[in-house]
């Protein structure tokens, strides 16, 4: 009788999963301040920080506050230090 | 309503602002200047015998049977072609008309089979009806003589039959694929007596020609020569309920034409205002899988998802969920549960799933299947205008000189709505289309582009810009409206922004892939043609830079002022029935109905002191995240009202990672769809058919649906309509919930929404429909948004710079893909693929330019394997220069194609909406299915056991 493995068979077995470890969270925040960057460095800081306190779960926010700044762009870097104030 | 067809007044309305009186028949009336003797005579309750008239069909003469007297005037004209004048004095039925018309109905009855009593059509026909009207008693000229009674019947298409023996060559059919649904596939071929109704060239039959099937014909058509399947099968309808379809954001008003519980046809209903009458295949013929066999009617539960279902009663699926539920709560704490709410059922029974999930689950993990297609649109126009919504209705269409479609498919995704912007096409408007491919509005039938912007995928915003860098540097800008309704700072700001070198349409070409000249042609010709709207669709907002470019739109219309008057605007496309209602009902994580931030304490205390709890103030998991946090371990438990996310969310894998992670997912649904999989509990849906309540069109029309049988969920009548399903579940968990019809749910929705304020199903009844805003400032609703200002105050035009996607074509995958719909399909195909639409689609293909086909050997019917870095699948080839070199298309309806194990998880900055139109591909040649797809359907067939419920003791 074969097994039941959802992970083998719902997978494509060479990827893996993005997990909701804080990489997927650099993206977003990264991309977030991208799309402001054109309204001038302090600004984008100012919005970049705004959305993300309007959107994200406190979980995401926690997950990228917890990281290092490493992975985000400056803007980005500046957004999440000024959102743990 | 019983069953009575709705009055034909025989030729269209006709407004004026100068009034005509005559008299007819003695009687006087006064219509609009230019309104014919005909529609005058019907307007006092007169009935002139007409055939090839129509009120939804331009006037035509032919059939001589509405022939009248006019004193002064010589001869018998025809009243549908005699419009009305001053002190006319008309006579409809004298001897000599009798004598007329009498004869004329000798001539068409001599060459019509006299089978009225076994005929589909008997009692319900016209041609029967003119012979009653006349007195017809006998045919002095036989039957004898030649005829066309032999000819064979047509019975290609899955719904309708074409009979040519019945037809009277009133050419009403044709006039109607020309005139209401413009696809011109019908003509009469042959001359005199040869003279026949033909679908497409010699040799076609109505399936194989460019019929799209929409009924417009089969409405039209006065006898039984084009009839429903349905009807000859089932008999006569006995009753007539309007409702609202379930398909499309275009929100078509059907009249669901009954036999006791059994539907015989669905006829659209020419009263209501988003669809005058017209309808598509999909709401008009598709609606089979109500009955379908793999309808599932029991609740079912399992603790695993490796185990057969089990069926089981409503108490026991009940009392097992909230049990689960529970459980993961106490341990893992509210946020780890959370529900999507489905954008197919009514605005009721979606407000009831967020108020489950935020007052219930105690989370605002609650999140709809606009996140994946509009949810940019709500972003972006709330940024730019104040309001999450397009700023016209449809009928605005008609006033428009030029139109801009970006993005969207209208005659495949929004047909109902494209027949009427081909309309006004025809009548002249210009005509401009962004999109990689080239759609069929592109060049059709008496309609041509003026120009067709064939752009990259992904780079929308560039072309955007461009645009505004032509408008603004070549002095085109219209600064007075700019002035009065925007801020002028942040104008200025904008302009110096798009007027950089950097954003001329030259500088851009090399990334865009538009002509410099056609991208200039184009911005001069919508900022300068007069009334210009724009149309978009998911095209705009599945991409990184969703957002960005529902932005960019609004800062064109801005500054050409196109807003506030009607034939202009800016105007989403919506994909499904109700997203726009979805939207409005408080379905997103981070906001109440009515678009208020959760965050807001004073919208956030309304809620908690109607409904006597706390709610979380943080804004909640948005779908990816969710599965995201699935995957992590911190969220446990889904209800998932009426979604398949499994098939319709990109990223295959990880979706399905995520739901094999979740200790309690819940899925209400008609069928077993691929998310099923992946449940715990199956708690059974009701159709559209089944319930009671109200859809929000894409034009934030709000319109009643209407029960037409019981709930088969369910035996004995003790079924239950969705919103009764979600409250049975809020009870188990103790919530006690009361709710006795919908009309209670829409009373606490206008109770605690503003812009709702003024809605309740009783006014909704009265006045047929309505579009948000109903309030004390919009009594009767707003069908054009933004006339003396905006929402937000003043205008907000936002710099959109280009960002390239991070998702790029390279040596291993070196083609963009990009996704879409169909016409004769309907998003995952849950419903259509259940239906004999299928024998227009049957399969995915995809679609590859010659030069692309050709450099890997393939050739169309071919087995391709398409692969991303994310995963990949095997579908048939179409070879065609629809689609650019370096682009391939396909779309998502068939499981066993899941286009979505390809895409990825890139998607808008803003929103999170997914960037389905861009993934990075290589195609070539398969021998057959992948190892992914042999899986999946070994995986699909083990997931779907059911075991038989026990026998009682």
């Amino acid at each position: 009788m074969p097994t039941f493995p959802p992970a083998r068979a719902a997978s494509c077995r060479r990827k893996r999963p993005n997990k909701m470890d804080a990489t997927r969270l650099h993206t977003m925040a990264n991309q977030i301040a991208r799309a402001f960057a054109a309204e001038g460095e302090d600004q984008a800081i100012a919005a970049t920080a705004e959305h993300i306190r309007l959107y994200w779960d406190p979980r995401m926010t926690a997950a990228i506050l917890a990281d290092d700044r490493k992975a985000l762009s400056p803007i980005a870097a500046a957004a999440v230090d000024r959102i743990a104030g | 309503m019983g069953f009575e067809r709705q009055a034909d007044f025989g030729t269209p309305e006709v407004t004026s602002d100068t009034q005509v009186s005559l008299t007819i028949d003695g009687r006087a009336v006064t219509v609009p200047a230019g309104t014919s003797v005909m529609r005058a005579a019907a307007e006092i309750g007169g009935a002139i015998p007409k055939l090839c008239a129509s009120d939804n069909l331009a006037a035509y003469g032919s059939c001589r049977l509405c022939l009248v007297e006019v004193d002064g005037m010589r001869g018998t004209p025809a009243s549908c072609t005699t419009p009305v004048a001053p002190g006319m004095v008309v006579h409809t039925q004298t001897p000599r008309l009798a004598k007329l018309r009498k004869g004329v109905m000798e001539l068409y009855i001599s060459d019509h089979p006299l089978d009225c009593l076994t005929c589909g059509a008997n009692n319900d026909c016209e041609l029967q009806d003119q012979a009653a009207a006349v007195g017809l008693r006998d045919v002095r000229y036989g039957y004898e003589g030649k005829n066309h009674l032999a000819q064979p019947v047509d019975a290609s298409n899955p719904y309708f039959d074409f009979d040519p023996a019945k037809c009277i060559v009133c050419s009403r059919c044709v006039r109607a694929c020309d005139e209401v649904q413009g696809t011109l596939a019908l003509t009469i071929d042959g001359r005199g007596f040869a003279s026949m109704v033909s679908a497409g060239q010699t040799g076609d039959d109505f399936l194989s020609s460019e019929c799209v099937s929409c009924g417009a014909c089969v409405q039209a058509c006065p006898t039984a020569t084009l009839q429903e399947k349905s009807v000859k099968e089932i008999g006569k309808p006995e009753r007539a309920v309007v409702t609202t379809c379930a398909y499309c954001g275009v929100g078509c008003t059907f009249r669901a034409e009954m036999r006791g519980e059994q539907l015989v046809r669905m006829v659209p209903w020419k009263d209501g205002k988003a669809n005058h009458g017209h309808s598509c295949v999909k709401g008009r013929f598709a609606w089979g899988y109500a009955n379908h066999q793999d309808r599932i009617t029991s609740p079912m539960i399992r603790d695993s998802i490796d185990q057969p279902w089990r069926e089981v009663s409503w108490d026991e699926a009940l009392g097992f969920t909230a049990a689960r539920l529970g459980a993961i709560k106490a341990q893992y704490g509210a946020r780890a549960l959370g529900g999507i709410t489905s954008s197919r059922c009514t605005n009721e029974e979606t407000f009831l799933v967020q108020k489950l999930v935020r007052s219930g689950f105690g989370s605002n993990n609650v999140d709809t299947c606009a996140r994946v297609c509009h949810s940019p649109t709500g972003y972006g126009l709330k940024t730019a205008f104040g309001t999450s919504a397009g700023t016209q209705d449809f009928d605005s269409v008609m006033h428009a000189d030029v139109i801009l479609v970006i993005g969207a498919n209208p005659t495949d995704a929004h047909p109902v709505f494209a027949s009427r912007m081909k309309r006004r096409l025809r009548d002249g408007a210009k005509l401009i289309v962004i999109d990689p491919r080239r759609i069929d509005l592109v060049r059709s039938p008496h309609i041509s582009a003026e120009h067709h912007l064939a752009l990259q995928p992904g780079t929308n915003v560039a072309v955007l810009t461009a645009m505004a860098h032509v408008i603004v540097s070549e002095g085109l800008a219209d600064e007075a409206f700019i002035r009065e309704r925007c801020d002028w700072d942040e104008y200025q700001d904008w302009a110096r922004f798009v007027c950089d070198a950097r954003h001329s349409p030259e500088a851009l070409e090399p990334v865009t892939r538009v002509a410099a000249e056609t991208l200039r042609a184009a911005a001069r010709l919508y900022a300068t043609g007069g009334n210009g709207a724009i149309y978009y669709g998911l095209g705009v907002t599945e991409h990184s830079q969703g957002s960005s470019t529902v932005m960019a739109i609004a800062n064109l219309a801005m500054v050409t002022g196109n807003i506030g008057r009607p034939g202009v605007g800016v105007n989403p496309l919506r994909g499904q029935n109700n997203v726009q209602g979805a939207c409005d009902m408080g379905s997103f994580p981070h906001e109440l109905s009515g678009y208020r931030h959760i965050s807001d304490s004073a919208a956030r205390a309304l809620f908690e002191q109607d409904w006597g709890v706390a709610l979380d103030s943080e804004p909640g998991l948005r779908i990816p995240n969710m599965l995201d946090a699935a995957v992590d371990g911190s969220f446990r438990a889904l209800y998932i009202q009426g979604e398949d996310i499994l098939q319709s969310d990109p990223d295959t894998a990880h979706v399905s990672a995520g739901l094999a992670a979740m200790d309690c997912v819940i899925v209400h649904d008609l069928f077993l769809n691929e998310t099923a999989n992946y449940a715990h509990v199956f708690l059974p849906g009701s159709t559209f058919l089944e319930k009671n309540g109200t859809f929000t069109n894409a034009e934030r029309r709000i319109q009643l649906v209407r029960k037409v049988m019981e709930p088969a969920n369910g035996p004995d009548g003790k079924g239950m309509e969705d919103w009764e399903v979600t409250q049975a579940l809020a009870n188990a968990m103790g919530l006690g919930w009361h709710y006795t019809h919908p009309a209670e749910i829409m009373d606490e929705i206008a109770r605690l929404t503003p812009s709702f304020a003024g809605v309740s199903h009783a006014r909704l009844e009265e006045a047929g429909s309505l579009q948000w805003p109903v309030n004390e400032a919009h009594p009767d609703g707003e069908p054009i948004m933004h006339i003396d200002g905006f929402v937000r105050g003043r205008g907000k035009f936002v710099v959109t710079d280009y960002v390239p996607t991070d998702e790029k074509t390279g040596p291993r995958f070196p083609l963009l893909l990009t996704t879409g719909r169909i016409l004769s399909q309907y998003n995952v195909g849950a419903q259509t693929r259940r239906t004999p639409n299928s024998v227009w689609h049957e399969a995915d293909v995809l679609e590859i330019h010659p030069t692309d086909a050709e450099n890997r050997g393939l050739k169309t019917g071919d087995w391709v394997r398409l692969a991303s870095r994310k995963g990949e699948t095997t579908l048939r080839a179409e070879v065609t220069d629809r689609v650019a070199p370096g682009v391939v298309y396909t779309t998502f309806h068939h499981p066993e194609t899941q286009a979505n194990v390809v895409t990825t998880e890139f998607s808008d900055w803003a929103t999170n909406c997914p960037e389905y139109k861009v993934t990075a591909v290589q195609v070539a040649a398969s021998n057959g299915p992948s190892d992914w797809q042999e899986d999946y359907a070994d995986l699909s067939a083990r997931a779907r056991r059911i075991l038989p419920a026990e026998a009682a003791e």
